[in-house]
């Protein structure tokens, strides 16, 4: 088990796109999953012991899942620098250190702003937060979302921001450290889901700047973050994060996309993201918290590039509002949920997701089930017709209407089934019951949750 | 048993279209439904009928015929469900 999120992750090394998305398909057959992908080469699957041998059985060419600290120090030196960061990252992880670090994991449990004075909580950020955007970044505050909701796949490009001096660098092992704590609170955050799991897909960036600590900035953010995309190829600004978002999306073929700085730069917050993607800024010191916390604060503020709401009082938090995909209130707000509400991300430093931020981070909630969602009559020869709303509209629901008053020797009922898109993520159904007898005929309409796309 | 979107369309204002989709395995057990994707609250937008035919042996081509009930343009997904 690598980490201390309890999911058993196993590497598998390919030698193709193609082979990658061969690992996915052969992964799905048994009930496993690729959680990560760095690079071209490095995938990181979640797999049952009891289904090793079945995965190896359906990995093409002499794929196999191995443990991080079996790979050769040739294979890694063939790897792309993301590809090795991967390897390493989850070698870390499954080492008795990392487990001793978590183990005695600072302020575990604490509220995010448990010491406002010390710690405060994160910064939550919007567009508007931005100084006059200009013409082109507004074109592109209308472009499709990055990260409308997290589900599917998810380009992560993670910029490590070094600087001139000692101090803004970072270690060998400190960069190991970056992409663990980020490999782990990934690895948490995508298992949160009810019924389809997330596939992470890394591009991994160290960036190595000339600007002094102290130059003349707008503020501590833009400092570090402009040159940097400038370094990758972008412009600057929100317009040059999404802009990368964007190119990450369409390179790694993912659902969506965004950008994580982590840097030893002066930051204008310790940790903080912009509300609905593109980006998000971490200290590596990470405050009080310490690094050994990054991968909680990375999962928290990677929920709000997803669009969960704060819990924590401090935050000025409130039990209403419509957050995320589904539009639902911010029920487990500190400041008026019952007893303050319950253990969760997006409120304290703690592995533990309340029932309200799945739908905030717009999780596909479509677990297969069955039901009966209504009873009722339909008089003697004639139609009823029957609605029922608020179905998270990636779920394939199908339904079908039985007789509960016994008849025998002809059939008593037909239906029909309407769909209506009432929003965004929900759809409503509606069903018309026709009577084909003379007498008045129950029914109960029965519900099947097949899955979700 | 898997889901998935066959197809993604539009059916005009008050229009009927069909489509079909064919090569389907004669032994896999499939239903198939229509899911408007353009928001418009308050009434039902779409109705659908599926229809079947055996194209060989082992083989089943599908159409589905969607019905637009709304006075304007409606996009929806052909999705569909393998029982198995």
């Amino acid at each position: 088990m690598a980490g201390d999120v309890g999911i058993r992750e196993r590497l598998v090394l390919v030698e193709s796109t193609a082979q990658a998305e061969a690992v996915g398909s052969a992964a799905a057959e048994v009930d496993a999953h690729v959680l990560h992908q760095y690079g071209d080469s490095v995938l990181v699957v979640a797999v049952d012991e009891e289904a090793d041998e079945a995965l190896a059985e359906r990995l093409p060419g002499d794929s196999e899942p191995i443990l991080a600290e079996s790979v050769g120090a040739d294979v890694r030196r063939a790897l792309d620098e993301t590809g090795a960061l991967g390897v390493a990252a989850l070698k870390h992880r499954a080492s008795e250190k990392y487990a001793a670090t978590k183990a005695a994991r600072p302020r575990a449990g604490d509220l995010w702003d448990v010491d406002e004075e010390g710690t405060p909580g994160c910064a939550l950020l919007t567009p508007d937060d931005l100084s006059s955007p200009g013409a082109a970044e507004a074109a592109e505050a209308a472009a499709l979302p990055t990260s409308q909701r997290l589900s599917g796949s998810v380009a992560v490009g993670l910029v490590m921001v070094e600087g001139p001096t000692a101090a803004l660098r970072f270690s060998a092992a400190e960069r190991t450290t970056v992409v663990a704590e980020t490999q782990n609170g990934l690895t948490w955050l995508g298992g949160r889901h009810p019924s389809t799991p997330i596939t992470w897909r890394w591009d991994i960036d160290i960036i190595r700047l000339t600007v002094a600590a102290n130059a003349p900035a707008a503020d501590n953010e833009t400092r570090f973050r402009d040159p940097a995309l400038d370094a990758l190829g972008f412009g600057p600004g929100h317009a040059g994060a999404r802009a990368y978002a964007e190119s990450l999306r369409t390179q790694l073929r993912t659902d969506w996309a965004y950008v994580a700085f982590i840097t030893k730069y002066p930051v204008n917050h310790f940790a903080y993201a912009f509300f609905g993607g593109p980006h998000l800024v971490m200290d590596y010191a990470n405050d009080g918290w310490g690094p050994a916390n990054i991968d909680r604060v990375f999962a928290h503020e990677t929920g709000h590039i997803f669009n969960a709401p704060d819990e924590y009082s401090s935050s000025g938090c409130n039990c209403g509002g419509a957050f995320g995909y589904y539009g639902k209130p911010n029920a487990n707000c500190q400041s008026c949920a019952t007893g303050g509400g319950v253990d969760c991300i997006m409120r304290a430093n703690t592995w533990a997701m309340c029932s309200h931020t799945p739908w905030h981070l717009g999780f596909p909630m479509c677990p297969s089930r069955l039901g009966v969602q209504f009873r009722g009559s339909v008089p003697a020869g004639s139609t009823r017709r029957w609605f029922t709303h608020s179905w998270p509209a990636d779920c394939h629901v199908e339904w079908t209407v039985v007789p509960t008053t016994v008849r025998v020797g002809a059939p008593q009922i037909s239906w029909d089934v309407h769909a209506e898109r009432a929003s965004t993520g929900y759809v409503t159904f509606w069903i018309s019951i026709k009577n084909l007898t003379s007498v008045p005929v129950d029914i109960e309409a029965r519900y099947a949750v097949l899955g979700s796309t | 048993m898997r889901v998935g979107v066959q197809y993604r369309g539009t059916v005009g204002a008050g229009a009927t279209q069909r489509v079909f989709t064919f090569n389907w395995a004669a032994s896999q057990h499939i239903i198939w439904y229509v899911t408007p994707t353009t928001p418009r609250p308050g009434a039902p937008q779409l109705d659908w009928d599926t229809q079947v035919e055996r194209a060989s042996t082992d083989r089943i081509t599908y159409w589905i015929i969607v019905r637009n009930l709304t006075g304007s343009a409606v996009d929806y997904e052909l999705r569909y469900a393998v029982l198995s």
